[in-house]
């Protein structure tokens, strides 16, 4: 019993005395962070959440506009930059909650090795999507758009509404140090728009609107350029991994579609000695907006349509170099006789393509 | 030694398996490769180890009591200290793993040293309620980590990529034997059933049985999970622990880290306490011989962690394999043919 | 020879010397009624203690059939043959012929009648004391079950048990306990279920009770226990008659108290503090469901509050943004750190509890409106604490209120997880999980697992633990013994 009280009493001394190691109030909670090249190294902007003084109204908080802000801080590396930081608020800095990854284009080719390392010792979510984006990170972080603050929420629906309607591949940390960790690898991270040039035609849409419309092609050792949304679209249907997306087929008029419920299979065989993937596409689509034109096959439109952007997808995979489609360990496990070519995944490789949609 | 029949072969079953998924799980494999090497090695390891098991197993089946007592009659407290000595160097290596585990994922919330302490203390006194508490803990921390799977898996947003699992090359030979002794080593199993046997109240064949088919299932299905959710990823995550969970994200629990290491430090006290419980087993005073092996193993823990020795030591891998042939194979191994012999000349004798 | 009966403790022939014996044994007390009076002319003597005996029973009882004897030259051995031979005065008469039993009767609500001349008496029954009418289950409501309480008197909760089993099978044994107070215990089993190693086992364990006094159930459950360094307790208790009769109908021995309206039961399982007496009258789905809910709050009201700090102050990762954001915004005005502002409130939380079981009903109330309004507004209101805390604590405190009887239990978990959590996260509420896991797995609690059936698993059984299943099952007749990593039957068997 003795025992026990004086157990008791040490464990009250050391708790009244403040020996805990970190205090909820002493962090600061990281939503999304950008990656800027600047004369030290990088410059990262942080957007943070500062709720604590403005909800004094009680009631739920979240971030919204009003309770983030974003933080900069500068550095050789990013821990520099985090360190950096840690000195200018005096807080412990919290990136477990981080939803979104946003890196600038300027930034340069070698520096994602050096960020995937960083990503995998800090706290953050390895299911995490990773971007790129057009012009300054920090400008798109801090972005004010017509719908309001570009939010690490926003910024992170964009890119998983585009990811999900397979106009970009998905790009989480696990997923791209995978695949960039061999030569001949290449991994299409989705490009975040902050501004979009319009057609003259259409003055009527806003100049400041964000969207997933590129991907810029990544390797072990760089990038290979970028590749358009219908490139994606076809690199998601010959990767397997796309579910569902919206199409829009002109006969002899213009019809919108949603194709759903895909199913892709992708098989490897002997064709003499090269090998022969063949990917076979079913799904079920339904009209979104009937074709003007009369007598159109809307259906055959759409399997020549996809046909098409897989085509694309080949052609810009084998022009780069770069196998964004997986060829390489599909033919590891299934043709292992075969001698790949180490520059070119997809050279003396045959793909054979069948698209089968049927209507709802 | 004492006699005590205590627990059910299902116990003792979960027990070894609990044991040694604990270790599989903290230990830090470096450059995964391809999962089937790794699962075919531990394929093979494991029929090793059940043809290894035989004489232990006999030897409980035939109504055997105490291998050292019948080894050395009166004079087994000798032999006993060999067992007592070995589990202590495994839970200071296995609190050690544990320490290096909270250290390198968990820094802020405990030092080494104070894992270490407070992880053997919890053992010590796991241990000193004796192996009937033991036993029955295992089972509940087995359905524990039984549910915690489910909903990980459940909650997963990883999605199985089978282009992972490639064929076996050439090259893979070198996987699989390292593998393939690395699991060798581990299965100190061995001894730990030869000694707490003596606590068993029957089934001998089914708690090794048991044993066998589990593990095997429960490691291979983590391994092909790993392989085709994560694949190289494995090598960034570093613990086999925290892979299970890196992908699983809820609206409730964001994140499965902590919850992950709050389930395998139980089971790591449960584990460090079996050990520490084989090595009081020559001893008398139980509360005072639960504190000495805990203290033992504190000290070697804390030697292991500061010097950055590793498990895999080859040191250290011999002195676990030495301890699981001595002690785990050949011990039984004589014991059973001095049965025999007894028994024959008692029915010479009758005869 | 009246010095060898005096020293032998036995009644003296001389009425006036075992009246002042008797006196000075009770030290003159003050409720030691003596009536003096002549019976056919022979000196005679009705001791009592006053409030134990109802006087006009006694005077119809026993002063009219005694007044009525008349008989020439009567001798103190013809109105002693009247007494012990000749007459009727109670369904409960003893002859006495020592000086103990006479103090012994008397403290027992008895009329002692002594003779002048002779060396024996008679304790004639006319207990009369004030007792509590049998009242309500208070600790243990219900909905559909009976509303009848065990009773502070002994012979009323024995009279309780049998009117529900009306067996002759049921046995009670009386026993004796406590070095001054004498208290009676009474045995309670059914012939042929309870294990006979269980009952000797619980006679001998009662029989080493050092206490001078039996004022409750606490007092002889430590002795029946036999486990001290456990945290769980393998001797449950009850005030209800009908959960009494089905525990021993299982095989158990429940031991009665006179003067505590409490039955201590045993062996006592960890399960049965999530059983109440509506399941076996609700639904099944619906009993199920509130096992389920009962189950939930225990760990709710110990685990909450610990690993509630555990990750707000090291595993933030674990909780979702908008909790956390929640959390973090209102823990920015408040001024002490989370970990002490817990302890705070639990503290607070325990002081209003106690207050309220303390305090008679009609102020009870009072400082539930006194706590609500201290803690739940101004305490938030002046940012001494956040509100989210007081939430945590509000769901913790009402589901501890879900399983009284690990009341003790809960409370100190909370708090150790909550010091725990604090100093060392999830590592250290793990850790003591583990130490109280096998701690409650290690506790037997007459050679029955506490923890059964969950562990060891016993698949026979489990339509009644974690489900609710059948409303025919529990008529199957299992009883503890039947559990597997029971060892009575084999202990008896041995």
């Amino acid at each position: 019993m003795k025992r026990l009280f004086c157990g008791v009493l040490v464990f009250l001394a050391m708790l009244l005395s403040g020996c805990e190691a970190g205090n909820i109030q002493r962090r600061v909670v990281v939503h999304a962070l950008g990656i800027d090249r600047s004369k030290k190294g990088y410059e990262v902007s942080y957007q943070v959440f500062s709720g604590g003084e403005e909800s004094t109204g009680g009631g739920p908080v979240d971030a919204s506009e009003s309770t983030v802000v974003t933080l900069l801080a500068e550095g050789r590396t990013l821990y520099e930059a985090e360190e950096s930081l840690r000195l200018q608020t005096g807080k412990e800095i919290f990136l477990g909650d981080t939803e979104l990854v946003v890196i600038s284009e300027q930034v340069g080719e070698d520096a994602l090795s050096e960020f995937l390392e960083y990503f995998r010792n800090a706290d953050i979510y390895l299911g995490v999507n990773v971007v790129y984006c057009r012009g300054a990170a920090k400008d798109t972080i801090g972005a004010k758009l017509n719908q309001g603050s570009a939010t690490a929420i926003l910024l992170r629906g964009v890119v998983e509404t585009a990811i999900e309607n397979s106009r970009a591949c998905s790009s989480r940390i696990i997923e791209i140090s995978n695949a960039v960790e061999f030569d001949g690898e290449a991994a299409p991270i989705p490009i975040l728009s902050l501004e979009r040039e319009e057609s003259e035609e259409d003055m009527s849409v806003s100049d400041v609107t964000l969207g997933v419309f590129d991907s810029l092609l990544v390797t072990k050792g760089g990038t290979l350029g970028e590749i358009d949304e219908n490139i994606a679209i076809g690199a998601r249907l010959l990767r397997g991994d796309a579910k569902k997306l919206a199409l829009t087929v002109r006969g002899s008029g213009v019809a919108s579609l949603e194709i759903d419920g895909l199913k892709i299979r992708r098989e490897c065989s002997f064709n003499g000695t090269a090998p022969k993937i063949k990917v076979t596409i079913c799904g079920r689509y339904s009209v979104k907006s009937p074709s003007s034109g009369e007598g159109d096959d809307i259906g055959g439109l759409a399997e020549r349509e996809l046909l098409n952007l897989c085509g694309l997808a080949y052609e810009r995979s084998y022009e780069s170099g770069g196998d964004f489609l997986r060829v390489k360990k599909l033919l590891k496990k299934y043709a292992q006789g075969f001698s790949m070519n180490p520059e070119n995944a997809l050279d003396g490789v045959g793909f054979e393509v069948f698209v089968s949609l049927s209507e709802y | 030694m004492t006699a005590e029949k205590k627990i059910s072969a299902g116990q003792l079953m979960l027990l070894l398996l609990l044991a040694r998924v604990m270790h599989t799980m903290m230990f830090r494999a470096d450059g995964f490769e391809s999962g089937l090497p790794m699962m075919l090695g531990l394929l093979c390891s494991t029929a090793v180890e059940a043809v290894a098991a035989l004489p232990a197993v006999i030897y409980f089946e035939k109504g055997g009591a105490d291998i050292p007592r019948e080894l050395f009659g009166k004079n087994s407290a000798a032999f006993s200290l060999l067992y007592t000595v070995y589990f202590t160097v495994i839970a200071g290596g296995t609190v050690a793993l544990f320490a290096e585990f909270m250290q390198q994922e968990f820094s802020k919330t405990v030092s080494p040293t104070a894992a270490t302490v407070l992880l053997l203390i919890a053992a010590a006194y796991c241990a000193s309620l004796g192996i009937e508490g033991l036993g029955r803990a295992g089972t509940a921390v087995f359905w524990l980590f039984a549910i915690m799977s489910v909903l990980m898996v459940t909650v997963s947003e990883g999605s199985f990529d089978w282009l992972n699992l490639r064929p076996l090359a050439q090259g893979d030979g070198e996987t699989f034997s390292r593998y393939f002794v690395e699991s060798l080593s581990s299965s100190w199993w061995l001894p730990m059933f030869c000694v707490l046997g003596a606590n068993l109240k029957s089934g001998a064949k089914k708690a090794v049985g048991g044993y066998l088919v589990l593990k095997l299932v429960i490691i291979e299905t983590l391994l092909l999970l790993v392989t085709l959710v994560l694949w190289r990823y494995i090598d960034v995550l570093g613990y086999p622990i925290l892979a299970l969970g890196a992908y699983a994200k809820s609206d409730f629990i964001q994140r499965f880290d902590a919850i992950n290491m709050f389930v395998w430090a139980i089971n790591c006290a449960l584990a460090v306490g079996v050990y520490i419980f084989i090595c009081t087993k020559p001893f008398s005073r139980k509360k005072l011989s639960c504190a000495i092996p805990a203290a033992l193993a504190g000290v070697f823990a804390l030697f292991e962690y500061k010097r950055g020795l590793r498990f895999d030591e080859p040191w250290l891998l011999g002195f676990k394999l030495g301890g699981i042939i001595l002690l785990g194979i050949l011990a039984p191994l004589c014991a059973c043919i001095k049965m025999k012999v007894k028994e024959y000349i008692s029915k010479g004798a009758e005869e | 020879m009246i010095l060898m009966i005096e020293k032998s403790g036995g009644l003296l022939p001389r009425l006036e010397a075992d009246i002042s014996r008797i006196k000075s044994a009770f030290g003159n007390s003050a409720d030691l009624n003596i009536v003096r009076l002549e019976v056919s002319g022979v000196r005679c003597a009705v001791l009592t203690l006053e409030g134990m005996v109802k006087s006009s029973s006694l005077a119809k009882m026993l002063f009219e059939p005694l007044m009525g004897f008349e008989k020439k030259n009567a001798k103190p051995a013809d109105v002693l043959r009247f007494l012990l031979d000749e007459s009727v005065f109670s369904t409960e008469q003893t002859p006495i012929s020592l000086l103990s039993e006479a103090e012994e009767k008397l403290c027992s609500g008895f009329a002692v009648v002594l003779v002048h001349g002779c060396t024996s008496g008679l304790a004639i029954s006319a207990q009369g004391f004030d007792k509590r009418a049998v009242s309500e289950p208070d600790s243990e409501p219900n909905v559909k079950g009976t509303r009848e309480a065990l009773s502070d008197s002994l012979r009323t909760s024995m009279a309780l048990i049998r009117r529900r089993i009306k067996s002759p099978r049921l046995r009670f044994e009386l026993l004796k306990a406590g070095k001054i107070s004498n208290t009676e215990l009474c045995l309670v089993y059914i012939d042929g279920k309870a294990p006979k190693r269980l009952i000797a086992r619980a006679k001998k364990r009662l029989e080493k009770i050092k206490s001078e006094l039996i004022l409750t159930s606490g007092n002889i459950i430590p002795y029946l226990a036999e486990n001290g360094g456990s945290f769980f307790s393998g001797v449950s208790t009850t005030e209800r008659p009908d959960v009494l009769c089905a525990k021993i109908n299982e095989g158990r021995i429940g031991v009665l108290i006179d003067g505590v309206p409490f039955a201590a039961v045993c062996p006592a399982l960890f399960i049965e503090n999530f059983q109440a007496v509506d399941d076996y009258a609700d639904k099944p789905y619906y009993a199920t469901y509130q096992r389920w809910i009962r189950f939930f709050a225990f760990f709710i009201s110990s685990l909450l509050p610990g690993l509630y700090v555990a990750s707000a102050v090291y595993h933030p990762e674990v909780l979702s943004r908008s909790l956390l954001l929640n959390l973090l915004a209102s823990e920015e005005r408040t001024p002490y750190p989370l970990v002490a502002e817990m302890f705070i409130v639990i503290v607070m939380f325990e002081i209003l509890r106690e207050a309220g079981i303390r305090l008679p009903r009609s102020i009870g109330g009072a400082v539930s409106i006194v706590g609500g309004l201290v803690i739940g507004d101004a305490a938030v209101t002046s940012g001494l604490i956040s509100a989210p805390l007081l939430i945590i604590i509000g769901i913790t405190a009402t589901s501890a209120f879900v399983v009284p009887s690990l009341t003790p239990q809960m409370s100190m978990l909370r708090i150790f997880n909550v010091i725990l959590g604090g100093l060392t996260g999830f590592f250290g509420i793990a850790l003591l999980a583990a130490a109280m896991l096998v701690n409650a797995c290690a506790t037997d609690s007459f050679a029955v697992p506490y923890t059964a059936p969950l562990t060891p698993f016993t698949r026979r059984a489990f339509g009644d633990i974690l489900t609710k299943f059948s409303a025919v099952r529990e008529n199957v007749g299992e009883t503890v013994e039947d559990l597997n990593g029971a060892e009575i039957k084999k202990e008896a068997e041995n």
